[in-house]
C-alpha cells in the first residue's frame, strides 16, 4: 500500500506513526489541560471553539508533518515565555529572555526580521538555483512563523497580566491582525511549497508578507500600536475567536494568489527557452496554484463573512446592515465568485486571470484597510 | 419564446452582469455616505445634483426600488440557472456511464493497459473488491466478450453546485423578506404616512403607526431610567413611523462600567418586559453582544444618552455687572429649557441639550503620569437662544481642568454644529475658585470704580511735577481698558487704525499694550488687595496672564453669562434596538447550504474509473483501466497510479 505514494504526502514521513501518535497525545493533553485549568474563563461556545481548534490542529498535523514540528517549537517557546513572566508584567523589562526574545513585542520583531531576511534568500535561491539556499529560506520562514505565533500566544497572557478583566485574544486590533496576516499567509505558502514541490515562488509570497511587516513596523513605531488596550464592549465576544482567523485565511490566500499572479505574468512573458522560463515553474502549475489559493480563500472568506453576519445579528441587531465593511466583504466575495466561475465553467486561463487575481488583491486590501481609513461605519475598530 | 426567455434569464452573461451591477451599486452605497440629513447633501452637491441623486435613490441605495429589483432579478436568474441545469447535473451525477464505448477509454486523462493470465471472472471479482476498498461505488455490465466495470465516487461534488446556487436564492429571499418592501409598498400606494414632525409618541397620527402585526422591522427607542415604552420608531428617509409593540419595556437602570484604565468596559440595561397578552413579566439585563430574545423579537443594547438629568446651575453675569451684579440660580432638566433675563435685560432661552458625567480623554499629561486616560469630570451642553431665534451652542465643564499645571474652567462655544468648539479658559485662583477672575471682570465693567482704581494706583507713584502726565496716562489707560473690555484686542487695533497715523502705529501699539497690561495688573492687585510695590508671585503673574487672555475672549464669547454647574442628579436613557426578522429562518439555513456547497465544490472531486476486461486472442485477459476527475487532478493521478499498480498485482496474488 505504501509503494507508489509520494513520500511527502505520507503521514508517516516524519517520526513515523509512533511520532504522530506521541504528538497527537501531547496536543490532546494540552487541550485537556486548557479545558480544565481555564474553565472559569470560558463559556460553552469557547469550550467548543477550543475543541474544534484541537481537532483542526490534529488534522493539520496529520496531513502536514512539518506543522507538528512548528507546534512543538511554539509550545516550548511559549511555555518558557510564560514561565519567565510569572504573574508580573514588569518582568518584560528586566528578564533577559523576555527583553530580547520572548516578550510579545520582541518575538514579533524577530518574526519581522526573519520574514524580511527570507525574502532575498528565496530570490537568491531562485536565481542561483541553489537548493541549499532554498532550504535556508524555508527555514527562515518557518522560524519567522514560530516567533510570530509565540509572540501572539505570549501576548495573550500579557493581556491578562495587564488586568484580569482586560485579557482578550490578541487578534482584536489592527496591529495584532497584521501579525496574524503574516503568519497565516506564510503558513499557507509553506503548505503549497510542499504540495507543489517548488521553492521558486517563495520570494514572491514573501514580498507581500514583507510589505505587511513594513506596515507593522511603521504602525508600531510611529503610532505605538503595540500597546495593549482593553477591548471596547462590541468586541467582547467569542465570535472574535472564529470570525477573525477565518477572515485572515481568506485574506492570506487572496494575497498569495495575487503574488503567484505576478510570477505567472512574468512566466507568460518569458521567452520559451529563456532563463526566466527555466527558473519559474510551468504556467499550468502556476495556474493551479493560483486556483487552489483562491478556492481555499473563497471558502474561508465565505465562512468568515457568514460568521461575521451571525455575530452582527447578535451585537448590532441585524445579520446584514449594509455597513461599509459588510458591503466591501460582499464586493470581495462577488469578485472571487466571478473569478472562480470563469475558471470552472468557462475554462479561462492565462494572463487575464493572473491580472484579475492581482486586481483582486487591491479590492481585498481596500476591504481590509481602506474601509477603516476612508469610510465610517460600525467596524470602526481598526482606525489608523 | 418562453424557453428563449428562460435561457436568457439563466445565462452566464446575465448572471455576471447582475453580479457586477450589485457590486457597483454596493460601492456607490459605501462611497456616498448613506441616510445623512438632506441639508448636508444639498451643501455638498448643490441643488441640481442633489435633486438628481435624490431621484436616483443614491442616498439610500440599499432600500431603493432599483436595487431591490436588481436583487430580485439576481434571484430569478440564479433560480432559472438552477432549474435549467439542476436536473441534468443530478442525472449525470447518478449516472455510472457503464455504456461507455471502449475507444473512449484510451482517450481518458488516465489510462493503462495490460494482460494477465487468469480467468476473467476471477479478475473481475478482485478488481471490483479493490475499487470498493478505494471507496468507489460501481456497476458492472457484461456485453458480449467484454465486461465493463464503471465506478465513481465523490458525486456529492455535483450536489455542491446545487447547494451553492440554491443557497444564494434562499439567502436573497430571506433578506428581501426582512427588508422594508411591505412598508415601502404601503407608503407608496397605501395608507402609511411618513411622519417628519418631532412629536410625542401619543400624538403620532394613526396613519403613521404600524400595528403589532408587522412581521419584519428594525426600530429604535430611547427609554429614560424609570420609564417604560410599548412602541419604537422606524427611521424612513427623512422621517419615521411608529411601530407598536405587543409588550411594554421598562428600563430600571442603565450602567456603564469602566476598566481600571478608564475606557468603557460594558453598557448594561436592566429591563423589565411585561406582556399583557401572555400575562408574563420578564426581567433581564442586556448588554452589547447579549440581547434579549422574546417571542421572535430581539432587543439590543444599541446606544445611550441623557434621559433628563437635573442640573443646578448658576448664571454669572459677564456683562453690565453694575446693573445686575447678582448671580442667578436655576435648576433645569436636560432636554428642557428655561427663560432667563440677561443683565442687559434682553430675554434668552436656555436650552439644555446634553449632560455627561464623565469626560474620559487621553492627554499627553495623563500618559506621562502613567495613566492612559484622564477623567475631566462632568460637562453639559446647552444653547442660548435669542428672541429672534438665533442661538449659540456651549459646552461647559463642572470642575476645573488642569492644563500644563494650571487650572481652568472650560467653556466651549460655537455658532453651528459644523464648527468645532472654541474654548474660553477661565483661570482658577489659588483657592480653586473663579471668583478672582469674576471680581476683575466686574471691576472692569464698573466705570466709576474702574476710574477710581486706575487713578488711585497711578497716584501712588508720581511726583508733583509729573501730575499732568499722569493724568494723561490715566485717561489713556481707561480708554484702552474700555476698548479692551468691549471688543478685546481687536477693538484696540481698530481704534489705532482710525486714530493713529500709520508711521506711529508700531510705537503706539507697544505703548497701548503696556498701558493695558499695567491697567489690568492694577485691577488684579486691587482685587488681591495688595499694593503695587509688593509685586506678584510667579503663580500670580501666570494667573494674570491667563486672566488677560480670558478677558480678551469674553467679548467674542457671545453669551451674557458664564453658566456654572453646581450639582446634578443624573438620569440616563438607554437606546434600544428592537428587531424582528423572520427571514432568518431562511437566511441561516441558506448560510449552511452555501458553506456546504462551496466545500463540496472545491474539496470533493467527482472521480470516475472504468475497467474493461476482455478475453484476448492469446488466452489472457486484457485489462483496460481509465479514469478522470473533475477537480484535484494531481491527487487523482496519484490515487489512480496506486490503484493501477495494485490492480496489476492482484491476479498474481490470487494465483499464488
Amino acid at each position: 500500500m505504501t509503494s507508489a505514494v509520494n513520500s511527502l504526502s505520507n503521514p508517516s514521513y516524519a517520526g513515523g506513526r509512533a511520532g504522530f501518535l506521541a504528538w497527537a497525545v501531547a496536543v490532546l493533553a494540552a487541550a485537556g489541560y486548557a479545558l480544565f485549568s481555564l474553565q472559569p474563563l470560558m463559556n460553552g461556545y469557547e469550550v467548543i471553539i477550543l475543541l474544534l481548534a484541537a481537532a483542526g490542529t490534529l488534522w493539520l498535523g496529520h496531513a502536514w508533518p512539518s506543522f507538528r514540528g512548528l507546534t512543538l517549537a511554539v509550545a516550548v517557546l511559549t511555555l518558557v515565555g510564560l514561565q519567565q513572566y510569572g504573574d508580573q508584567l514588569a518582568n518584560a523589562d528586566t528578564r533577559f529572555l523576555l527583553v530580547y526574545v520572548l516578550a510579545s513585542q520582541s518575538a514579533i520583531m524577530w518574526m519581522s526580521a526573519l520574514f524580511i531576511l527570507a525574502t532575498p534568500t528565496y530570490f537568491a535561491a531562485l536565481l542561483a538555483r541553489s537548493p541549499f539556499t532554498g532550504q535556508v529560506a524555508s527555514g527562515l520562514t518557518w522560524s519567522a512563523v514560530a516567533m510570530g505565533l509565540t509572540g501572539l500566544l505570549v501576548r495573550w497572557r500579557e493581556t491578562y497580566l495587564v488586568g484580569a478583566d482586560i485579557g482578550y485574544i490578541p487578534i482584536s486590533n489592527l496591529y495584532e491582525v497584521f501579525v496574524l496576516f503574516c503568519l497565516i499567509t506564510a503558513l499557507i505558502y509553506l503548505f503549497y511549497e510542499r504540495r507543489f514541490q517548488t521553492r521558486a515562488l517563495g520570494g514572491f509570497a514573501m514580498l507581500v508578507i514583507s510589505a505587511a511587516v513594513g506596515f507593522l513596523l511603521w504602525y508600531s513605531h510611529s503610532r505605538g500600536a503595540h500597546v495593549i488596550e482593553p477591548l471596547v464592549p462590541a468586541l467582547q465576544s467569542y465570535w472574535m475567536k472564529i470570525h477573525v482567523p477565518a477572515n485572515f485565511i481568506g485574506y492570506g490566500c487572496f494575497s498569495l494568489a495575487a503574488m503567484i499572479g505576478v510570477a505567472a505574468l512574468l512566466r507568460y512573458r518569458a521567452a520559451p527557452a529563456g532563463r526566466l522560463a527555466q527558473l519559474l515553474p510551468e504556467p499550468a502549475l502556476l495556474e493551479e496554484f493560483m486556483y487552489r489559493a483562491i478556492a481555499l480563500g473563497f471558502a474561508f472568506f465565505t465562512l468568515a463573512t457568514i460568521l461575521g453576519s451571525l455575530w452582527a445579528a447578535e451585537a448590532w441587531g441585524g445579520y446584514w446592515s449594509w455597513d461599509p465593511k459588510e458591503t466591501w466583504a460582499l464586493i470581495v466575495w462577488l469578485n472571487y465568485a466571478a473569478w472562480l466561475h470563469m475558471r470552472m465553467t468557462k475554462g479561462w486561463r492565462g494572463p487575464a486571470m493572473a491580472w484579475w487575481a492581482i486586481v483582486g488583491l487591491f479590492v481585498t486590501l481596500f476591504a481590509f484597510l481602506g474601509v477603516n481609513m476612508f469610510l465610517s461605519g460600525l467596524h470602526s475598530y481598526g482606525e489608523l | 419564446m418562453s424557453s428563449r426567455l428562460l435561457r436568457f434569464l439563466g445565462s452566464m452573461p446575465l448572471a455576471v452582469t447582475l453580479l457586477s451591477a450589485v457590486a457597483i451599486a454596493s460601492v456607490i452605497g459605501t462611497l456616498l455616505q448613506q441616510n445623512q440629513p438632506y441639508q448636508d447633501y444639498l451643501i455638498k452637491f448643490g441643488p441640481f445634483w442633489h435633486q438628481v441623486y435624490l431621484s436616483l435613490g443614491l442616498y439610500d441605495v440599499y432600500s431603493s426600488l432599483w436595487f431591490l429589483l436588481l436583487l430580485a432579478f439576481l434571484v430569478a436568474s440564479t433560480s432559472v440557472c438552477l432549474l435549467l441545469n439542476g436536473p441534468a447535473i443530478v442525472a449525470s451525477a447518478s449516472d455510472y456511464r457503464e455504456h461507455l464505448h471502449s475507444k473512449i477509454l484510451a482517450h481518458m486523462p488516465e489510462h493503462q493497459q495490460w494482460r494477465v493470465f487468469a480467468p476473467l471472472s476471477l479478475v473481475q471479482g478482485q478488481l471490483q473488491q479493490l475499487l470498493q476498498q478505494y471507496g468507489y461505488r460501481l456497476r458492472s455490465r457484461a456485453d458480449g466478450e467484454r465486461v465493463l466495470i464503471a465506478a465513481k465516487k465523490g458525486s456529492a461534488n455535483r450536489f455542491g453546485y446545487i447547494c451553492a446556487h440554491l443557497a444564494v436564492v434562499v439567502i436573497c429571499i430571506g433578506g428581501l423578506l426582512d427588508g422594508n418592501i411591505p412598508m415601502k409598498w404601503q407608503s407608496l400606494f397605501g395608507s402609511l404616512a411618513i411622519e417628519t414632525r418631532d412629536l410625542p409618541a401619543s400624538q403620532v397620527p394613526a396613519a403613521s403607526r404600524l400595528d403589532t402585526d408587522n412581521s419584519a422591522f428594525r426600530a429604535n427607542i430611547s427609554i429614560p431610567e424609570g420609564s417604560a415604552a410599548d412602541f419604537a420608531f422606524i427611521n424612513v428617509g427623512r422621517g419615521y413611523v411608529l411601530q407598536e409593540l405587543p409588550f411594554q419595556i421598562r428600563l430600571k437602570d442603565f450602567r456603564i462600567e469602566h476598566y481600571s484604565t478608564g475606557q468603557p468596559k460594558s453598557f448594561q440595561s436592566d429591563l423589565v418586559l411585561r406582556d399583557p397578552e401572555r400575562d408574563t413579566t420578564l426581567e433581564k439585563t442586556i448588554s452589547v453582544n447579549e440581547p434579549l430574545r422574546y417571542r421572535g423579537f430581539n432587543i439590543y443594547q444599541a446606544s445611550f444618552e441623557d434621559g433628563g438629568s437635573k442640573l443646578d446651575l448658576t448664571l454669572r453675569p459677564l456683562i453690565e455687572p453694575a446693573a445686575n451684579p447678582e448671580a442667578l440660580d436655576v435648576s433645569v432638566r436636560v432636554n428642557d429649557s428655561v427663560k432667563v433675563t440677561a443683565p442687559d435685560s434682553s430675554e434668552l432661552k436656555l436650552e439644555i441639550e446634553d449632560f455627561r458625567a464623565y469626560n474620559i480623554n487621553r492627554t499627553a499629561a495623563s500618559v506621562e503620569r502613567g495613566q492612559d486616560f484622564r477623567d475631566d469630570g462632568p460637562s453639559f451642553q446647552f444653547k442660548l437662544r435669542r428672541v429672534d431665534g438665533s442661538a449659540r451652542e456651549y459646552r461647559n465643564y463642572m470642575r476645573p481642568v488642569t492644563l500644563e499645571g494650571r487650572d481652568y474652567l472650560l467653556s466651549g462655544t460655537r455658532g453651528s454644529q459644523a464648527e468645532p468648539f472654541r474654548y474660553l479658559y477661565i483661570p482658577v485662583d489659588a483657592a480653586g475658585s473663579a471668583d478672582t477672575f469674576f471680581e476683575m471682570l466686574h471691576l472692569l465693567h464698573d466705570d466709576d470704580r474702574l476710574a477710581q482704581v486706575i487713578r488711585d494706583r497711578a497716584g501712588q507713584r508720581p511726583s508733583e511735577d509729573e501730575r499732568e502726565l499722569t493724568q494723561q496716562l490715566t485717561g489713556a489707560t481707561l480708554t484702552i481698558l474700555k476698548l479692551f473690555r468691549d471688543g478685546g484686542y481687536g477693538a484696540i487695533a481698530e481704534h489705532m487704525d482710525t486714530s493713529v497715523p500709520e508711521d506711529q502705529r508700531q510705537f503706539a501699539s507697544e505703548a497701548y499694550i503696556k498701558l493695558l497690561h499695567g491697567g489690568l495688573r492694577s485691577l488684579y492687585l486691587e482685587v488681591l488687595d495688595q499694593s503695587a510695590d509688593s509685586g506678584l508671585s510667579e503663580s500670580q503673574s501666570l494667573f494674570l496672564d491667563d486672566a488677560i487672555s480670558a478677558l480678551a475672549g469674553v467679548p467674542n464669547y457671545g453669551a451674557p453669562f458664564y453658566i456654572a454647574l453646581n450639582d446634578y442628579e443624573q438620569r440616563q436613557a438607554s437606546g434600544l434596538l428592537i428587531a424582528r426578522s423572520p427571514g432568518k429562518l431562511l437566511v441561516y439555513p441558506g448560510f449552511a447550504l452555501l458553506l456546504a456547497g462551496i466545500f463540496l465544490l472545491f474539496y470533493i472531486a467527482q472521480r470516475r474509473v472504468w475497467i474493461e476486461l476482455r478475453e484476448a486472442d492469446d488466452g489472457r485477459v486484457q485489462v483496460d483501466i481509465a479514469g478522470e476527475s473533475n477537480r484535484l487532478q494531481d491527487e487523482f493521478r496519484q490515487e489512480f497510479e496506486q490503484l493501477a499498480s495494485q490492480a496489476r498485482q492482484a491476479p498474481e496474488q490470487a494465483s499464488r
